[in-house]
């Protein structure tokens, strides 16, 4: 059967419009809503980050001050974390799933809203990192890997493949789905001859070789279609070993606006980190030991540096997304961003109050939400965001409702 | 008092209710009353100290229940509970408790065997797939770099149950497979093995030869030049006129100093590598012939060191595909250049076509040096006489994924029984056992189906890749109820080798011969001498004791200026080579507590402040125990590095390392709510004192009161594993740059309830030591938590005390140990 459909689209070649078409062509009129999910692994320094006084009149901190020309497109959020969530660094996963740490963890906020929008989309979600990204997981609980180098992802998004080589991949999509159904029927074969707990594992086997298939079959359908164009040269060349931390992060979010900008994604996640020494002026110790600053005055000054940084490209790509108009909207006003760490404190590894920035989307914006009182755990805030992508779902994670006293605009 | 009793009763009220009529399988009242008397008020209703309650204990029906009880047993066992500073039960009820617990538990074992305890079906991790086809194919690339990492459960990253699967990671074995296919199969001939060396002054002929082209060519694009590129070629053609062979890459070593180098050097000139231009005109392999053909090559510099006073200059060597200026390479080794003794390094190395050597660096005192200062300059420096490239070298041609898959067969002569009997020998590899007719069947037909499309090799190969996504080869398979001579001997080489067993073992499984004692004895002891138990070594002590996290987080530089990669070579090379040791010649476990010998080079050796240890190569050295505190695992480097973060110590880190890694009695996990301590290096307060006050809260002095004294033990040893008597503190100096000072002084000196007070780390070990047993359990439990790949639980108990009872017994040798371990039904037994 997987043979004839390979041999269908063999005798299909490239140019017959295939039904596809109607599936993946969006309609115009509906706006395009978007997801940027940002970590800080290291945390960001409280006392440079949250501001004074709550409500609509709070006094910007350091680096609020940075994006201030932007104050009315975003929320800063204090006094909140993921209840049962701990372990320092290894609570890095559950940032945007807000699974406890005693439990195993499941898909992130970008992977779930990703099953409800990819499908518009050449790539259902993408992966990035400036150093690092361990924020992306899937429902059966893996990590998704992320994608460091954004030269990789240029290509994936923007080089179009030669004909010659796009039968090639046919051919090798054909194929890949010949074998799935094999291995398929394999596993099936295997699973009577096992144990109940065994039949467990498999059936993990069996949904990953389903999904893989589905993502054949939609690669197959967007083959055809040609890839968008773009003004900007792959000049991209950071790696994750680079220690030139603010050039990767350029690229990253220069990248994010570009795959945002060609709609070949609605939905991506990136983290911001080095280990190790970052070249940037006045920096002489590596980050994450910057990060264990020991309330050292020196070392505080350079972390701040270091994560100052961050937040004056964070306003180059605020400024971009603003002065992009779709319809009646600004892009900025279509896309939801979180900036957030697991540690509410680099120093002592707190997983306690949590720095949560949330900018742009269509929210009423221009506070500081400080809800040490209210308890509310994070996972609010990712109902509130499911919300606004029209998925009226009543939970996510260790959610107890959507965020109070933030409201959709 | 009054509160807790009547919190009792209700308690004792449910336990009755909840097994209402199974009263005969209820806890009896005296256990009952125990456990309301020194238990109830911290872990029931009131407080649930440590997320733990007695009051929710039940008579035993499932695993989990079982593991609550046994968690009172140990605390009973260990006198750990109640706290010192609580009611103590008298000898007589304490035992009248824990013999109860005992024989429950010992019913349980019975009423529950076969639903406890079993190996889940595993997929290969990461590094196990690597090595399967490393050992099948012979394939050097590392294919398994697009997998999604492997997660880890109780500390090792081959769980069955944790080892998850996704589409991205089906989609990435896809792809390995069919590279790995490609790559195996050779249909070319051998490519040609080339040979060259050169020196580096025909380097600097090319670079001289490189300036003039580019001077030539900018006059002649003179026009087109920006203003600014104009005034650069005029300074650069005043410079060529004055001297045309200023634009030198490696200085000239005239009469022991160094010179400009100039074409007409006499015969015999050597040339010397410093560190000018450096990052830019490193020299590489390419410099002598560039990789074509994927294959072994090795990179030989031949070389010395000049005027270092005795000492030897590092040179280190980096390969890779390093085109872009932001990839970094990976490292092929270093070569340790001695004075005034020429002699040749070198480096092989598996490469990719296009990828290559270069040097990247030159240490240890070599400076740079500007064109000013560098005629007559008398060192040190390193002089390098030459350098060659040779390859491509193989260990077989066609090479050993082309004989495993198609034997004495053409591939360019398939037919369908050619195929079908390379499918039949090829299957049982794969799949690590007999492989049924039936089955061959199936992948004839899907063949039949892929030549329908494709020229028979293709259609092959497209099978060979199903293969290698299907779950025969992905998973350790073991069947139903009982783990048969294929499964365990699956089990045997994953476990010693992390690898696929070999033609010996399948043909023991074959023969049911595996599992018969002596055989199995047989074989544990020739897997345990190849060289392949290397791989063990290093995967299970990496992850047991953390050590594979070395380098992940580099202490400050501030802090600790002495450190550097040398160190942390060193560091990682100490206790590899000391578990090796005792590996290979089955010394006692207990010399991971403590030993009079360890594996030392100079650079280890002064951080330890161990005298008469000269030159970078590691030895087994005798320690002098009057005058070192070293000796054992926790006074290594890497192991007080690992329980550091780069800046400050933390006793709690370590303590719960020790009980966690080392003594096997994990802690509970912190209370949600409470803030920790918020390190301050400024000088003015230690950890100790500030834990001090954390001990103070009351809800974390019962579990830190437990976990700290395991920790400040360690206390005089500093982030990177040296002696401190003093905290090192940062103040602020000159032009913002931080300078050392001296902190408060350390103290190391603390008391474990229960066991005892030590005044420093001597005696502390010494505890450690009076209490071997717990290492001893540890180092077991931990071995067979990898070798099974799951987690154990109690009614694995009785297992490992007979590993651990039958190993002390034929002195309790490491090897021995692991052996007992195979022999034992907790690995023959599903």
């Amino acid at each position: 059967m997987n043979i004839n459909r390979r041999n269908f689209l063999h005798a299909a070649g490239v140019s017959l419009a295939l039904p596809w078409m109607e599936t993946f062509a969006a309609p115009s009129d509906v706006t395009k809503k978007r997801l940027l999910l940002i970590g800080v692994p290291l945390g960001l320094n409280p006392a440079s980050f949250i501001p004074t006084g709550t409500g609509k009149n709070y006094k910007p901190s350091k680096y609020l001050s940075l994006i201030d020309e932007f104050k009315n497109d975003f929320t800063a959020i204090s006094g909140i974390h993921h209840p049962g969530v701990v372990g320092g660094h290894s609570a890095e996963p559950r940032l945007f799933t807000g699974i406890a740490s005693n439990l195993k963890n499941k898909r992130s906020l970008d992977q779930y809203i990703a099953s409800h929008i990819g499908q518009k989309t050449r790539y259902d979600s993408l992966v990035l990192s400036a150093g690092k990204n361990e924020f992306s997981w899937t429902d059966g609980g893996t990590k998704v890997p992320a994608i460091v180098q954004m030269s990789e992802v240029y290509e994936k998004l923007f080089i179009q493949e030669k004909s010659a080589s796009k039968s090639a991949t046919l051919a090798k999509i054909g194929k890949g789905k010949s074998i799935l159904d094999f291995v398929m029927s394999e596993a099936k074969t295997m699973k009577p001859k096992v144990s109940k707990s065994d039949q467990n594992k498999l059936n993990e086997y069996f949904e990953s070789v389903r999904e893989s298939e589905k993502q054949l079959t939609k690669s197959e359908a967007w083959i055809h279609k040609p890839k968008p164009k773009v003004n900007v040269k792959n000049n991209f060349e950071q790696d994750g070993r680079s220690p030139r931390l603010g050039d990767h992060l350029k690229e990253v979010l220069q990248m994010s606006n570009l795959a945002f900008q060609s709609d070949s994604t609605r939905v991506i996640t990136m983290g911001y980190f080095r280990q190790n020494l970052v070249e940037m002026k006045g920096v002489n110790t590596g980050y994450h030991n910057l990060s264990h600053h020991g309330l050292n005055p020196i070392s505080l000054e350079q972390l701040q540096s270091i994560e100052s940084q961050f937040f004056k490209e964070l306003h180059s790509l605020l400024k971009t997304l603003k002065n992009t108009q779709e319809g009646s909207s600004t892009m900025l006003e279509n896309t939801t961003i979180v900036v957030s760490s697991n540690l509410g404190n680099g120093n002592n590894h707190s997983t306690k109050n949590l720095p949560v920035l949330l900018l742009g989307g269509k929210y009423k914006h221009q506070q500081h939400l400080d809800l040490a009182e209210s308890k509310e755990p994070l996972s609010n805030l990712f109902v509130s965001i499911l919300h606004q992508f029209g998925i009226n779902d009543k939970s996510f994670g260790s959610s107890t409702g959507t965020l109070k006293g933030l409201d959709l605009a | 008092m009054n509160v807790i009793k009547s919190y009792g009763l209700v308690c004792l009220f449910l336990i009755a209710s909840a097994f209402g009529d199974e009263n005969k399988n209820a806890i009896p009242a005296h256990l009952s009353s125990f456990l309301n008397k020194y238990c109830i008020a911290c872990h029931g209703p009131k407080k649930q100290k440590a997320d733990f309650r007695v009051d929710s204990l039940k008579f035993i029906k499932n695993a989990s229940q079982a593991e609550e009880w046994q968690l009172v047993l140990d605390n009973l066992h260990l006198q750990d509970m109640p706290p010192e500073d609580e009611p103590q039960p008298s000898l007589k009820e304490r035992t009248s408790a824990t013999d109860w617990i005992e024989e429950e538990l010992k019913r349980a074992r019975k009423a529950l065997k076969g639903h406890t305890g079993e190996v889940v079906l595993r997929r290969l991790n990461r590094f196990e797939y690597q090595n399967t086809i490393k050992d099948l194919f012979d394939i050097q690339q590392d294919y398994t770099t697009a997998f999604p990492e492997d997660a880890k459960e109780d500390g090792f990253d081959n769980n069955g149950a944790a080892l998850m699967l996704s589409a991205k990671q089906i989609e990435a074995y896809l792809y390995a497979a069919e590279k790995i296919i490609d790559v195996s199969i050779s249909l070319t001939d051998k490519p040609k093995f080339q040979q060259k060396s050169v020196s580096l002054h025909a380097m600097n002929k090319v670079r001289w030869f490189k300036t003039e082209q580019g001077l030539k060519a900018k006059k002649r694009n003179f026009k087109k030049l920006t203003p600014k590129d104009k005034k650069k070629f005029f300074e650069a053609e005043a410079k060529f006129k004055k001297n045309p062979y200023w634009q030198y890459v490696f200085p000239a070593v005239k009469d022991g100093k160094l010179a400009f180098p100039t074409p007409n050097d006499p015969d015999g000139t050597e040339y010397a590598l410093h560190k000018k231009n450096f990052f830019f005109l490193n020299p590489t392999s390419n410099d002598i012939f560039k990789v074509k053909e994927a294959g072994w090559y090795k990179f030989t510099i031949d070389g010395y060191a000049k005027h270092t006073k005795g000492e030897s200059i590092r040179v280190k060597v980096g390969y890779g595909a390093l085109r872009l200026k932001a990839v970094v390479p990976k490292i092929a080794g270093y070569a340790f250049l001695e004075e005034d003794k020429p002699q040749k390094h070198s480096f092989e190395v598996f490469l990719q076509p296009g990828e290559f050597f270069r040097i990247e660096e030159v240490s240890n005192g070599v400076r740079k040096i500007s064109d000013d200062d560098l005629n007559g300059y008398v060192g040190p420096f390193s002089v390098i006489r030459s350098l060659s490239f040779e390859g491509p070298r193989y260990n077989n041609w066609p090479r050993k994924g082309h004989q495993t898959i198609f034997g004495n067969i053409d591939p360019n002569q398939l037919d369908r029984t050619k195929v079908e009997s390379i499918l039949s020998s090829i299957a049982p590899k794969l799949f690590r056992r007999s492989i049924s007719k039936n089955k061959i069947a199936k992948y004839m037909s899907l063949y039949d189906t892929f030549a329908k499309q494709e020229k028979s090799l293709d259609a092959l190969k497209s099978t060979l890749q199903t293969m290698m996504v299907s779950p025969d080869f992905l998973y350790h398979y073991e069947g139903k109820d009982k783990v048969d001579d294929y499964a365990l001997a699956s089990r045997l080489s994953y476990f010693l080798w992390r690898s696929t067993p070999d033609n010996q073992l399948l043909n023991l499984a074959s023969s049911n011969k595996l599992s018969q004692p002596k055989i199995l004895d047989q074989q544990v002891k020739r897997l345990l001498k190849d060289s392949r138990s290397k791989r063990f070594i290093k995967d299970f002590v990496g992850q047991w004791l953390q050590i594979n996290k070395i380098g992940e987080m580099r202490p400050s530089r501030e802090l600790y200026p002495e450190y550097d990669e040398q160190l942390e070579q060193a560091m990682i090379e100490e206790t590899y080579g000391f578990i090796t040791e005792v590996f290979e010649k089955n010394l006692s476990i207990d010399n991971f507590i403590d030993s009079d010998w360890t594996i030392l080079n100079e650079r280890l050796a002064k951080l330890y402040r161990i005298k008469g240890i000269k030159g970078l190569q590691f030895r087994k050295v005798k320690l002098d125990k009057a005058n070192t505190v070293r000796g054992g695992l926790l006074t290594q480097a890497s192991v007080l590095n690992v329980t550091s973060n780069g800046t400050t110590t933390s006793p709690v880190i370590r303590g719960v390392w020790m009980l966690d890694h080392f003594l096997g009695t994990p802690s509970p996990p912190p209370p949600p709510d409470v803030p920790p301590i918020e390190p301050d290096i400024r000088g003015a307060t230690t950890i100790k004192e500030q834990l001090a006050k954390h001990r103070e809260i009351e809800t974390c002095s019962a579990c830190h009161k437990k976990i700290d004294p395991y920790g400040v033990a360690l206390e005089n040893f500093d982030v990177i594993g040296g002696w401190r008597n003093r905290y090192r503190a940062l103040k602020p100096g000159k032009k913002k740059k931080q300078v050392l000072s001296s902190g408060k002084q350390v103290e190391a000196f603390d008391a474990i309830p229960g066991v005892g007070k030590y005044k420093d780390f001597k005696e502390f070990r010494s505890i450690i030591m009076d209490n071997k047993q717990l290492v001893h359990h540890n180092i077991a439990h931990k071995l067979a938590t990898f070798a099974l790949g799951r987690s154990l639980d109690f009614s694995d108990r009785d297992h490992l005390h007979h590993v651990v009872k039958n190993s002390l017994k034929k002195g309790n040798g490491f090897r021995t140990m692991i052996t007992e371990l195979v022999l034992n039904p907790i690995f023959t037994k599903p």
